[in-house]
């Protein structure tokens, strides 16, 4: 038995958990080997025939879940990351755009938990102590908000890169993978000959009549009504709140207010609105759901770090990184924006954007510059108590 | 006497209520034509792409299933307790049981997101997350307040002389609880089962808490990638099932004129 | 039988049942939740008191109350002048209500809340004949505020509020009005005096589960209202999912809880429940 014990032990020495090298015969030896060593050393473990540090080392050298082993899920756990988010077409870009290449390299497929990653969803997993979800496609400020509450496993930045993001971007216990952001379209119809430019036309119901619609969980449109009363793009944080309720209020009678992104698509395609706060990422899909009738300005569109953060206590423990690490590469990347509308945060791959996206891509050439960032911190730590001010606000 | 004047008004009355009430189940029959890929009225061209898509994607079809067996499961379970306990709380009729009565609405009170959560909370050391059972069980908790106040209704109406009188006729308790009462609050009995079906094959809430892969009902498929625009199969599902409620009902209607037919020959 | 009767009536055997169900499988958790109303952010009755302090709480709540009450008293009354209709007409035109609503219910409220836009909305079917005709200028606002959630509600409990009154009027022996107004009664006070207190149980039943469906609906509101119609239900789902604010949104759940208890006590002193929820005179 010691012998094997020390054979298991200089094994996982030599595998610390790095990143197997892609050659394709070694990996199904490896992880038959895993598999088996694993099964081998559970049940032994629970026999008293196996010490926990070198059960526990093993587990963690493969990247599981000591509590997926102990469950006799070893299989299941070792073969799958789960990725939380919210299903729909996000589903499937993100199965083709990173799952099949994170297979391709490490042989785990990749499962899709369609619920919705909210923050108390989250929360409440964590804490109940049955944490299913690897990966949650969530926003940065999450990241802020659960992460020092100890709901968040850190990022393990030896394998997930820091620099393949926006700087700012890639924080303790979350990193931006994608940026979407918050942009109108208006309606080509009622202002084709003086069309609005920026967020102070938006907010311009004298000089633009019509309805108009924002979001309602106050995100961006904060930061909208701001630029909107003269605020620049780069001095928005620490976001006035007084001021930027008086702006939205004095829209109020000609607002509408989504909370989905379906109800912001029906406000535009059934012509409720005569200029509408979308997501910038649906942009292209509203052009031509009403055949070109509604047109996307970018300008002054606020970019919003999407990001991928971890639920502490994670089945598939520390493989997750390397998913982080694949949706990172500019391939992956590059295909986000090709099916989801989802511009890049890899600047890698702000170059290799194609001619025909670079409209509707918010860090491609042409629109970078006229952009605003959005700020996860101020959001993690201030989000809950702006949300409420902004219902009361609109209620 | 029912042909007097205000009987045809209120009649009218009714039957335009009555198209108001239906009028959104008219609607989503154009609209489950539409060829677009979200929810709209057709212009001018139509399409049956929802339905194929309903019947031949594995994906509907299975969601309908597990829709239709959780639904039917709560619905039985759900009319079975709250029946039996508002019959019960109607023979003890005394304040303790009016106070439990009062207790028993708590599931309908509670905002279905805190049920939600609580179920989640339980249900993970009992293990009945993402099962079935899981699912019917708190469906039932759910829906059962719903039973118990249609059936006390019944009960409120039914003649208690009439229980007398079948007593002094010699019945046992049993026979008077089989032939007497029960057929009498058979209005009270399919209200609530109705309303126990309908609230366990609508809801979402929960569902979302409680279910991650196993179980993935209607309300999940169709809420699913609710960030990006609806997806119209929900209104062709919707036609569906109005077609087979409209089927089902003339089925009834023709058996039950065969009976009566039989009855005079 | 007296004798059994001072220990444990029988009937308590077959009220266990759901009782122990709910005991076991739903209150702790539920009590747990509603405890944070107390513990959350901080131990004391700091929540509660935010009811006092902050005008938007009470905006909110009141909104909810009157838009419940408004709900409840037309699909109530709208119910029963269906259920009316119902009962006193032929069995195949009674089929064919039945039917009609039946088939109302299967709607999801994905589709009733695009039905409504679709036909009532400043682009909807509605207003773009009605502008078409001429009789408008400009488009009448029906959706996307507090008329549109009223719509859109009172719509989705007219059955609701339909069966349980049918319940309780299927029950009435027809001959009774005829025998009042054969007695010398006009058909109104026949109505209000002998009708009326007989589908008293089918009314109570109808408005309760109507005003406590009611309470808890949120996307409904939320969707037809255009976002400005705020009801308690969505407050407390975004307090609890997206805000992280578990002790407001435990203390409006309990507050929610007293007012319809509250509201039960009241009636019980009104009228006696027992009779009207149906109990055997001893």
């Amino acid at each position: 038995m010691n012998a094997l014990n020390e054979e298991r032990s200089k094994a996982s020495h030599q595998r610390s958990g790095k990143v197997p090298e892609p050659n394709r015969r070694n990996e199904m030896h490896d992880k038959q080997f895993m598999k088996e060593t694993l099964q081998d050393s559970a049940k032994a473990y629970q026999e008293g025939r196996l010490d926990r540090r070198t059960f526990l080392a093993l587990c963690g050298a493969s990247g599981i879940a000591l509590t997926a082993v102990m469950a006799g899920d070893a299989e299941a756990a070792a073969d799958h990351v789960v990725m939380w988010n919210w299903g729909g077409q996000s589903e499937e870009c993100h199965s083709s755009a990173i799952g099949d290449a994170f297979t391709a390299n490490t042989g785990k497929g990749l499962k899709f938990d369609t619920s919705g990653p909210l923050e108390g969803k989250i929360k409440e997993m964590v804490d109940s102590g049955n944490v299913t979800a690897d990966v949650a496609d969530g926003d940065l400020f999450n990241a802020v908000s659960l992460g020092p509450t100890g709901h968040l496993e850190p990022i393990d930045y030896s394998v997930v890169s820091r620099d393949k993001t926006l700087p700012g971007y890639a924080l303790e216990f979350g990193v931006s993978i994608i940026l979407y952001g918050y942009a109108f379209v208006y309606d080509t119809k009622a202002y084709g000959d003086n069309p609005p430019q920026n967020w102070a036309d938006f907010f311009d119901t004298a000089k633009f009549p019509g309805m108009r619609s924002l979001y309602k969980w106050a995100n961006g449109s904060l930061e909208a009504a701001l630029m909107a009363d003269g605020v620049a793009g780069d001095a928005l944080y620490p976001l006035d709140m007084d001021r930027a309720l008086t702006k939205i209020q004095s829209i109020k009678e000609d607002s509408l207010y989504w909370g989905s992104g379906s109800e912001a698509h029906s406000m535009v395609v059934n012509g409720e609105v005569s200029m509408g706060m979308i997501w910038q990422n649906r942009g292209r899909n509203i052009e031509n759901d009403t055949d070109g009738r509604y047109k996307l300005v970018n300008n002054q569109a606020m970019a919003m770090p999407g990001a991928y953060i971890v639920p502490k206590g994670n089945p598939a423990g520390s493989s997750v990184m390397q998913f982080i690490a694949t949706a990172q590469e500019v391939p992956a990347q590059l295909a986000l924006l090709d099916c989801l509308g989802m511009t890049p945060s890899n600047p890698e791959a702000f170059g290799q954007i194609p001619e025909d996206q670079q409209d509707y891509a918010i860090t491609s050439a042409k629109n970078i510059d006229k952009i605003v960032y959005n700020d996860p911190e101020w959001w993690g730590k201030n989000g809950g108590d702006a949300v409420n001010a902004f219902l009361d606000a609109i209620s | 006497m029912t042909s007097g004047f205000f009987f045809k008004f209120n009649r009218v009355g009714a039957w335009i209520l009555m198209l108001f009430l239906v009028t959104p189940a008219l609607i989503s029959i154009p609209v489950s034509l539409t060829p677009k890929r979200f929810l709209s009225m057709p212009k001018g061209e139509l399409s049956l792409r929802h339905f194929e898509k309903l019947f031949t994607s594995e994906q509907w079809l299975s969601s309908f299933f597990q829709s239709g067996v959780i639904a039917v499961s709560t619905s039985l379970l759900a009319t079975f307790l709250g029946t039996i306990c508002a019959i019960g709380l109607w023979r003890v009729s005394s304040k303790l049981s009016e106070l439990v009565r009062a207790f028993l609405l708590l599931p309908l009170i509670i905002p279905q997101i805190i049920s939600a959560m609580a179920f989640y909370r339980l249900w993970i050391p009992l293990g009945l997350l993402d099962s079935y059972a899981g699912l019917i069980i708190a469906h039932t908790i759910l829906a059962a307040p719903m039973v118990l106040i249609t059936v006390s209704a019944s009960l409120a109406s039914f003649d208690p002389k009439l229980e007398q009188a079948s007593k002094n006729l010699g019945a046992s308790n049993w026979t008077t609880m089989h032939r007497v009462i029960l057929p009498s609050i058979k209005p009270g009995v399919f209200a609530g089962a109705l309303f126990a079906f309908i609230l366990s094959w609508d809801e979402i809430v929960v569902t979302l808490f409680i279910s991650k892969y196993s179980v993935y009902t209607l309300p999940r498929r169709m809420w699913n990638g609710i960030r990006e625009n609806t997806d119209p199969t929900v209104a062709a599902a919707a036609v569906v099932l109005i077609a087979i409620t409209i089927i089902a009902f003339m089925i009834f209607v023709i058996l039950s004129r065969r009976n009566t037919r039989s009855k005079d020959a | 039988m007296q004798t059994f009767n001072r220990s444990i009536h029988p009937g308590w055997l077959i009220i266990a049942p759901l009782l122990v169900l709910v005991v076991t499988l739903y209150l702790g958790p539920i009590m747990n939740i509603l405890w944070l109303s107390f513990t959350d952010p901080e131990p004391g009755l700091g929540n509660y008191a935010k009811l006092g302090e902050s005008d938007a709480l009470l905006r909110i709540v009141w909104t909810t109350v009157r838009i419940c009450i408004v709900t409840t008293l037309f699909s109530v009354g709208l119910g029963y002048s269906i259920a009316y209709a119902m009962v006193h007409c032929d069995q195949r035109q009674k089929n064919y209500m039945l039917t009609l609503l039946l088939v109302s219910f299967w709607i999801s409220i994905l589709v009733r809340t695009f039905s409504w836009l679709m036909l009532l909305g400043r682009k909807g079917l509605v207003n773009g004949t009605l502008e078409n005709i001429g009789l408008i200028a400009e488009p009448i606002a029906f959706m996307r505020n507090e008329l549109g959630v009223l719509i859109g509600m009172i719509h989705y409990m007219i059955p609701y509020a339909v069966l349980p009154l049918l319940v309780s009027m299927q029950s009435i022996d027809t001959r009774i009005m005829d025998a009042s107004r054969n007695l010398g009664a006009s058909g109104s006070q026949s109505f209000l005096r002998i009708y009326l207190p007989l589908t008293l149980p089918g009314l109570v039943a109808s408005t309760l589960l109507v005003f406590i469906l009611s309470l808890g609906f949120y996307v409904t509101p939320a969707v037809l209202g255009g976002g400005k119609v705020l009801m308690v239900a969505e407050y407390i789902s975004v307090q609890l999912l997206v805000t992280l604010k578990w002790g407001t949104a435990a203390m409006l759940a309990a507050l929610m809880l007293f007012g319809v208890l509250a509201m039960l006590w009241l009636m019980s002193k009104f009228m006696k429940l027992s009779t009207v929820f149906g109990g055997t005179t001893r």
